[in-house]
């Protein structure tokens, strides 16, 4: 789990909006009238994903660091 | 002995001339179509581990008609059934039956109904196919490559997504035209989980649409590759990456946090997430016990069962219905589009990345896994023999199948909610 330690902000940062998403889109849009509970619920379903490919660029950003060190 | 005990005792012959001429033609063609179909699984032309038992099952249930017994024939209609009269059937399954006390006297009758019941008609074959991808999927790619991998995904979601409102333009409705449009993501378990919950009166036709065309993806997307990509470009070499190295723990991670947001989020298709990342986590925690379990005797068992039972569900009396040639063109459509779609999006990271990402990628983002990876690879070493796109082609195809089960996930969630 050490990788993961390391890059902690961006797993934390990337569960956290994923989350958000999911509150968006869950929990927030039902209690919305009719065009804003659509717009809401798309916009939490991106937020989600927007959560996930920030992990994804986290450990991106990881590996290219690691390569970057390993060369120099 | 009177004539009619002699036809008694060929009833597959005698039902076959006794059924009106639609359902004579149909379980004629059908019968052959089954022949056809294990011909071509065995020279390797569609996948053989599907098409060799569906093709067998096809042959076996348009022969194997009889005349029930009133009190199967009862069960097997749901309706009371007058002395004397004819009613024609089998002894593999039957999917109709839905009353408690019909089903528990056909469990004991047709040797199939147990596995259709209990596995089929649940979804359960389709989370094990889907577990033994998950199983076989190194997200590892995508995690090297997530902006690229997930764009080319999307980009090749088009048919998914343009052959809904084609679908409901030629006379379906919402959850039919969802059903056929997710023949788009190239899928077959996302395509039988979407018809068994959004169109369960369709579901034999599009799943079995579905799994003939997704076999012909290796043979058809090399022709559309040529079509689209010039061989200079087709032959293009990517500058070289130092390898790259994703700890398990990271992939480990990554498939709790996906899993539990994406169920959050379509709780509709949790089955389906749980049972990918499930293969995936077993995968990245070292589990060989279960991956060996789960990579043999369930992806195996499932895919024979799931083979055997589409055959079986190919009745001519079950299949024939006027939506099936509207089924036929859209699904080849969606494959289509989607294939066209993911081409399109290579183009675009070709363009964007200063011409450095070689556009054949673009048609791995089809989550046919790994099929169309495999295919990228193939087109691209025809011309330049030594050019490596495997690993971008992967992460594709990976994110491919994560955008499938998150469109799936939309359409099971958003669909019943339309008018």
């Amino acid at each position: 789990m050490k990788t993961v330690a390391a890059n902690a902000r961006f797993w934390i940062a990337g569960t956290l909006v994923a989350l958000a998403g999911v509150a968006l889109a869950r929990v927030v849009a039902p209690s919305l009238g009719s065009p804003a509970r659509l717009y809401c619920t798309v916009g939490g379903q991106l937020l989600a994903f927007g959560g996930l490919v920030l992990l994804a660029y986290g450990v991106s950003r990881r590996v290219r660091r690691d390569g970057e060190s390993a060369q120099s | 002995m009177h004539f009619q005990d002699i036809l008694n005792v060929f009833q597959g012959v005698t039902t076959l001339f006794d059924s009106p001429w639609p359902i004579l033609l149909g379980r004629v063609g059908l019968m052959l179509l089954g022949m056809v179909l294990v011909y071509l699984g065995k020279k390797g032309v569609l996948e053989p581990l599907l098409m060799i038992p569906m093709g067998l099952g096809m042959c076996a249930v348009n022969a194997g008609v009889l005349f029930l017994d009133p009190t199967t024939a009862a069960a097997v209609t749901e309706a009371p059934v007058a002395a004397g009269a004819a009613t024609h059937g089998t002894l593999f399954m039957a999917p109709l039956v839905q009353k408690p006390d019909n089903l528990m006297y056909i469990l004991q009758v047709d040797f199939l109904q147990p596995i259709y019941t209990f596995a089929f008609s649940n979804g359960l074959i389709a989370c094990f196919v889907f577990m033994g991808i998950g199983v076989l999927l190194d997200v590892g790619f995508v995690l090297a490559r997530p902006f690229l991998s997930m764009f080319l995904a999307l980009c090749a979601e088009l048919g998914t997504v343009a052959t809904f409102p084609i679908a409901v333009a030629m006379g379906l409705n919402y959850r039919e035209a969802a059903s056929i449009a997710m023949v788009g993501g190239a899928d077959g378990p996302m395509v039988l989980f979407t018809s068994l919950t959004l169109a369960k009166d369709l579901f034999v036709p599009i799943t079995v649409v579905a799994y003939l065309y997704l076999g012909l993806t290796y043979g058809g997307y090399p022709y559309l590759i040529r079509l689209l990509v010039p061989e200079k470009l087709r032959g293009m070499k990517m500058p070289p990456k130092p390898i790259v190295k994703i700890t398990s723990d990271e992939k480990l991670t990554f498939a709790v946090v996906a899993c539990t947001v994406l169920c959050l989020l379509f709780p509709s298709a949790a089955p389906l997430f749980l049972s990918l990342f499930v293969g995936v986590a077993v995968r990245e925690a070292g589990l060989s016990y279960f991956v060996a379990f789960i990579d043999g005797p369930v992806l195996y068992g499932s895919t024979m069962f799931l083979g055997l039972l589409l055959g079986v569900l190919c009745e001519a009396s079950t299949i024939l219905n006027p939506k099936v040639l509207i089924l036929l063109i859209l699904g080849i459509l969606a494959l289509l589009l989607s294939g066209i779609g993911g081409i399109v999006g290579g183009y675009l990271a070709y363009f964007f990345s200063g011409r450095k990402i070689n556009p054949v990628i673009g048609i791995a983002g089809v989550s046919c896994v790994p099929s169309t990876a495999k295919v990228a690879q193939k087109e691209v070493s025809n011309v330049t023999p030594d050019a490596i796109i495997l690993p971008e082609a992967l992460g594709a195809n990976i994110s491919g199948v994560i955008t499938t089960a998150i469109l799936t996930g939309i359409y099971v969630t958003l669909i019943p909610l339309l008018k």
